[in-house]
């Protein structure tokens, strides 16, 4: 029995002495958790927002956001200008930029990184070693010899400046190229790598011009990035390392953050808000809302083919007192489908609808459905920022609706099925939303309501079609104004993605941490960030 | 018994080879792919059937007779399943789809996490487990068989995800006596280059005691929280058989010599109980390892459950196969011999 208790005193006596060890350990180390690990390291590959986060610090795009809002300002692009018809973009660079690895940053080099994205053929592209460059397909409508894609060439004019050719008039095409999809890696770096640019193996190569550079990697564990001394631009931060963390688990997350071992963290349940803000210990941090969460609803499927039904419905959900109870002062209901970022987009005609059962009943009998209907209402199986809790928000849409006699099945499934069977025509009414990529209100509209969007509301007005086609040639946005006022009074009254919630994310940081600008797009831009 | 081990050896491959078709089937079926996942709110069809062609996920499951018109009977065989089994059977567990590196590399490093983790949880229940058991049956019906045969029921019932979250609660963020997840802390974890990935076995081989002492710390809430199911099964199971086998004549007779009860339940008594019982800690280790997935996500740590659990949310099916695959061939192995061990625990049995 006594060499157990030897034992025991030393395992505990031990751990004390770890515990003080700890502490004492240096103090500029940022400890960051987020939700998932960085697929790869590879700029313009993926779209997967943990994997966009882990990439940030080390790489930067030709132009970039204000800190905290969505206006663009240069970055490796020291200006840019476009044609009257906005079909040619020319942007000049800096010259004083260096990459990593020690290669200078020209225009050869923004070319090298555009032809990976765009064009099928190019021999750094390694498209059949498994690279997809998702946001060129998604964001400029395909790749190189694609119809419908965006750019039609790439050029080099001189050593520091480069031009895009579109294929058709695109007045966004400045705010794309900002957007965090777009960043420039060191082409020496991908020639030494290969294939292997942006995975574990090639950690030591993987090369940008960021703030920080990438020190290590371990896949599910942990990422480390160090200050880079050479940076061009100026920093405020006074952190020496930076250290992202997997953190998978929401709660888990959060209970770290008490516990200490993590500085800032995101994605919080709404719920923990309160919590927060009553720790001293510990800072909320609010993002601006920059998304939409929405009841959609197939205008193919009865009884919602119906727009007075579509209609009635909108009265009879009570949205204020959901989003109230539910978003705990993290969110906001309007009319809009639009975040507030684009106030001067929204319509003044347009003002929401106002929660009236009685009314909604007479709606609903003159529609031809004086004792309401019975339908599946299908909610997420998974939490995205726009709805943290579906499944709760679902019964309680269950329950209003219940009161004008429409009795509604709750149904879910799991997320890549849900995803899938949307477009199937199994989903009369469900829930839904999105997050903005980029500032420009095109991002939102065009691909629920455009001509190539997602088919599970089967909703194809030609007006709003051609209203948006005008609304993306215009450079001015003073002329847009009018055009997306107008599209915003179509979709009100049609009400085929009923506009539920702008949610803004819940953040929180130690107390301790310092110059955190949240921004409306998502990205942390640690540059910012200080340690008191 | 060298042959009889053999032969149960060689029976595991059957096992797998069903397994490979069960879990391909499986994963499979479920609707939504991994083109679905990553293109998310954004997969117009046009997308998704480009991402489909890249990710190869446009070959057919099993027969390709497409392939059969063009090259013949090798193109009959271009699908998926039989590319995965070729490979497979040259030792390639494929290329993850998502991320584009090896599986075989992220099952290496990962393994040895879950290892450790269902190491100090099988410790736990087992030297747990047994002494409960046995004191709740030699006590049959006093006070602390009650009281452990209710607290054994909770635990059984207890969900991990729940009594993890409750710990972390408790013990890192309200006390600081522990810390809340991962396997190491964030500068020992950097500062530290491990051997086998075992931490705890690492630090002692590199002379960081250090990262032993608290790679075991972080060793200690997760074990608890997975060790519970099992705990509970095995004090159960330990009481029951117990009982049996000190109402046996040979336990009266031994008594009725005037030995101690020391001797007759330890010496007697325990070593015929335990028969069952390591039955039933062997069957404990795939609970284990289902265990660890809830375990692992909870505690943030890095091992083969969180890992397939991630691979299964996003549909990369080599990642769901190979570790499941690999999960299956480890828990028959263990029970194979947990069944050859008998002969160890009980000299009258023996194998032909």
């Amino acid at each position: 029995m006594k060499h157990w208790k030897i034992a025991f005193v030393t395992v505990a006596l031990g751990s004390a002495a770890l515990m003080v060890a700890t502490a004492q350990s240096s103090a500029k180390t940022l400890v960051f958790a987020q939700s998932g690990d960085a697929i790869n390291f590879e700029p313009g590959d993926r779209e997967d927002g943990n994997t966009l986060q882990a990439q940030q610090p080390i790489y930067e795009r030709l132009l970039g956001f204000e800190s905290g809002t969505t206006k663009l300002v240069p970055s490796l692009a020291k200006s840019w200008r476009a044609n009257k018809t906005a079909t040619e973009w020319t942007f000049s660079l800096r010259s004083d930029v260096k990459f990593h690895d020690g290669t200078g940053f020209d225009a050869d080099a923004v070319k090298f990184n555009v032809m990976r994205w765009w064009d099928p053929k190019f021999e750094y592209g390694y498209r059949d070693k498994g690279k997809l460059w998702e946001p060129m397909g998604d964001l400029l409508s395909g790749y190189k010899g694609d119809a419908s894609a965006v750019i039609k060439d790439v050029q080099v004019v001189n050593k520091y400046q480069i031009k895009f050719i579109l294929t058709q008039p695109f007045a966004a095409f400045d705010a794309v190229m900002a957007s965090i999809y777009f960043e420039i890696a060191s082409p020496t770096a991908i020639k030494k790598a290969g294939a292997d640019y942006g995975t574990p193996a090639s950690v030591g190569t993987i090369a940008g011009t960021g703030p920080f550079i990438l020190k290590d990697w371990k896949p599910g564990d942990r990422i480390v990035y160090s200050k880079n001394p050479n940076y061009w631009g100026k920093t405020t931060t006074n952190v020496d390392q930076l250290v992202f963390r997997t953190i998978k688990d929401t709660s888990a997350r959060f209970a770290e953050l008490r516990a200490g071992t993590v500085d800032l963290t995101v994605n919080l349940n709404p719920d923990d808000y309160a919590a927060i803000k009553a720790d001293p210990k510990l800072k909320a941090i609010l993002r601006p809302s920059f998304n939409v969460g929405y009841v959609a609803f197939n205008t193919q499927l009865k009884p919602f083919d119906n727009v007075k039904v579509r209609q009635a419905v909108a009265q009879a959900v009570n949205k204020k007192e959901i989003v109230a109870s539910f978003w705990k002062g993290l969110g906001v209901t309007d009319g809009s489908f639009l975040p507030s970022t684009f106030s001067d987009f929204r319509s003044p005609k347009v003002k929401d609808y106002v929660y009236n059962p009685e009314a909604a009943k007479k709606a609903l009998a003159d529609a031809g459905y004086p004792n309401g209907f019975e339908t599946d209402f299908w909610y997420m199986p998974v939490s995205r920022p726009y709805f943290p809790t579906p499944k709760p928000i679902a019964e309680a849409i269950a329950a209003d609706l219940a009161q004008i006699g429409i009795k509604l099945n709750l149904k879910t499934e799991d997320w890549g099925t849900y995803l899938e069977d949307r477009k199937k025509n199994k989903f009369p009414m469900f829930l839904l939303g999105w997050t903005g990529d980029y500032g420009d209100a095109d991002n939102f509209y065009t691909p629920h309501f455009g001509p190539g969007a997602v088919d599970d509301v089967n909703y194809r007005n030609q007006k709003v079609f051609d209203l948006l086609e005008k609304a993306q040639k215009l450079t001015n946005r003073k002329a847009k104004v009018p055009i997306y006022q107008q599209v915003e009074e179509i979709l009100f009254n049609d009400v085929v993605r009923l506009p539920f919630v702008h949610s803004q994310p819940l953040e929180a940081s130690k107390a301790t941490v310092e110059g955190y600008k949240p921004s409306p797009l998502g990205e942390i831009n640690f540059a910012d960030i200080s340690i008191k | 018994m060298f042959v009889y081990a053999m032969r149960r050896l060689i029976a595991i491959v059957p096992v797998l080879i069903g397994i490979s078709i069960l879990v391909f089937m499986f994963i499979h079926l479920i609707p939504g792919d991994a083109a679905t996942i990553l293109l998310g709110e954004r997969g117009t069809p046009q997308r998704l059937a480009e991402v489909r062609e890249q990710l190869g996920l446009n070959k057919p499951w099993v027969f390709n007779p497409e392939g059969f018109a063009k090259n013949g009977v090798l193109g009959f065989f271009d699908s998926q399943y039989f590319n995965f089994v070729g490979k497979l059977l040259q030792g390639d567990f494929g290329v993850s789809l998502l991320k584009n590196i090896p599986v075989k590399t992220e099952l290496v490093q990962r393994w040895p996490g879950t290892i450790e983790l269902s190491i100090g949880a099988m410790i736990l229940s087992t030297f747990l487990g047994i002494p409960i058991g046995i004191l709740a049956a030699v006590r049959r019906n006093s006070i602390v068989d009650n009281l452990s045969m209710t607290v054994a029921l909770i635990g059984v019932s207890m969900p991990i995800f729940w009594l993890g979250l409750l710990l972390i609660y408790l013990f890192a963020v309200e006390l600081h006596w522990l810390p809340p997840g991962h396997r190491l802390g964030t500068d020992l974890s950097i500062s530290f280059k491990p051997i086998t990935n075992l931490l705890v076995l690492d630090g002692v081989l590199r002379g960081q005691l250090n990262v032993t002492l608290q790679a075991l710390q972080h060793l200690i809430l997760p074990s608890v929280a997975l060790a519970t199911i099992p705990t509970a099964i095995i004090a159960r199971m330990t009481r029951s058989a117990m009982l049996e086998t000190l109402n046996q004549d040979y336990v009266r007779t031994a008594r009725a010599k005037g030995l101690s009860q020391r001797t007759v339940v330890y010496k007697h008594a325990l070593r015929n109980a335990l028969l069952p019982v390591a039955t039933v800690i062997g069957l404990q280790v795939g609970a284990l390892l289902g265990g660890a997935i809830l375990t692992e996500t909870v505690f943030s740590w890095e091992g083969i459950g969180l890992w397939i659990y991630e691979g299964i949310s996003t549909r990369d099916y080599p990642i769901v196969q190979a570790g499941v695959i690999f999960v299956a061939f480890v828990f028959t192995l263990v029970n194979t011999i947990v069944d050859i061990s008998y002969a160890l625990l009980d000299p009258r049995i023996q194998y032909r």
